[in-house]
């Protein structure tokens, strides 16, 4: 191309417009992608027709994307399973029942305390999450049923290991629901009705522990994910 | 702080492999892209894996995002609608052997807003739907329906039932006028 008239200048503007487009065949848009790496004002051209056509997607409506895709991305990039909770509050993951105890009633006091005494709520919903985004589970609490529903995306405990979960009551210890040596992606899981007055303001927390669940009756692994029950039914 | 300064901030937080930072900019962006996406693919399953490579080439790519020039928005959304445009030829390419799925391409297939809501409906898009109005409808709708759908010249002629040559005219007098009416 000789010189850089006006004429040239708009020739290499729809060219660029065609390049954003996708209009241009194998070997023009070959040619294009090399003038990109070596042309300045062609490149300027590139993109100031990349702004103003994404203009026409970005009137699209937009969409939830499921919940699950985050964990999904983040696994692909990061690899591995969840990230122990303890581990990120700076502290080491051997720890015995009643220190493992105590840190789980610390979070739970973290996540906010000191309200009346209520009545227990049907439909209590909450959200089991590791921070990092890998573990969801979403928790419904089934009143008149007295069952827990459970709709988990996460890896099972890796082999001779077991994740366990427990309700943690606003105060006092916590309770053990169930021993999870195998996941699925739906469980209900019943649990006795005098626990119900108990889980408005609760937290449901996943630690790891040993095949067959803790042998003290209390946490004694890391806390894989957790989440607060509100106070009421939202 | 905006929110390009502040997606800019993130953005260069990510290239840094910050974990966290790239978890805000999901959080913050996914539902524009995956609408994209899903807009484009017409079905939720390939959106969906669309959506997880978009994220992934966000992740590696994010270094990059400063030279480009690009608002952080067009950045994303190119990333979306190039990837997403090629998982659809890639499909059109497979179909061809069967009926042309390119009529129906511009038709929606459930209750998401209809073709109309190529029609821009955000302030910040006002300059470019009042020029892509300037155009005549048919045009718009060619210019619109390669940024969105991936058409080719051969399948705009077709569609539009005009030589290949003069689709191609077409398109370039009013990419032409689109960005006179745009740098007005």
């Amino acid at each position: 191309m000789s010189g850089a008239g006006p004429e040239d200048r708009d020739h290499d503007s729809v060219l660029a417009a065609e390049h954003v487009l996708g209009l241009l065949g194998a070997e023009e848009a070959a040619e294009a992608d090399r003038r990109l790496q070596t042309d300045s004002g062609f490149r300027a051209l590139h993109r100031d027709w990349t702004e103003r056509m994404a203009g026409v997607a970005a009137a699209v409506p937009p969409v939830e994307a499921p919940r699950r895709l985050r964990r999904r991305i983040q696994q692909r990039l990061f690899g591995g399973g969840a990230r122990p909770l303890w581990r990120r509050l700076g502290v080491g993951t051997a720890l015995g029942g009643a220190l493992a105890a105590a840190l789980v009633a610390l979070l739970v006091s973290e996540a906010g305390l000191l309200t009346p005494q209520r009545e227990a709520l049907p439909g209590l919903r909450t959200e089991i999450a590791s921070a990092d985004g890998t573990v969801l589970i979403e928790a419904r609490i089934d009143a008149a049923a007295s069952a827990l529903d459970l709709a988990i995306d996460a890896e099972g405990p890796p082999a001779g290991r077991a994740h366990q979960l427990w309700l943690i009551p606003e105060s006092g210890e916590p309770i053990s629901l169930a021993v999870i040596s195998e996941v699925q992606p739906e469980i209900v899981l019943p649990f006795e009705p005098d626990l119900l007055p108990l889980m408005p303001g609760a937290t449901l927390a996943i630690s790891d522990e040993p095949a067959g669940g803790s042998p003290t009756g209390a946490p004694t692994g890391a806390v894989l994910a957790s989440g607060t029950l509100p106070e009421e039914a939202g | 702080m905006t929110d390009r300064d502040e997606l800019e901030r993130i953005i260069a937080r990510v290239a840094l492999q910050d974990r966290k930072a790239f978890g805000q900019l999901y959080e913050r962006t996914q539902a524009k892209l995956f609408g994209i996406c899903l807009r484009i693919l017409r079905s939720r399953a390939e959106a969906e894996d669309a959506l997880q490579e978009v994220y992934v080439r966000v992740w590696h790519n994010a270094d990059r995002y400063q030279v480009l020039g690009l608002s952080p928005m067009t950045w994303l959304i190119t990333i979306a609608r190039n990837h997403a445009i090629d998982l659809l030829r890639r499909r059109r390419v497979a179909e061809r052997s069967g009926q042309a799925p390119i009529a129906e391409a511009m038709e929606q297939p459930d209750a998401s807003p209809g073709p109309e809501a190529l029609t821009l409906a955000r302030s910040d898009g006002d300059l470019l739907r009042a020029c892509l109005g300037e155009l005549e409808p048919e045009r718009s709708e060619a210019v619109q329906g390669a940024y969105m759908f991936g058409f080719t010249y051969a399948e705009l002629a077709d569609r539009y039932a005009v030589p290949l040559n003069t689709m191609r005219t077409w398109l370039r007098r009013s990419l032409q006028r689109l960005k006179e009416c745009m740098s007005r």
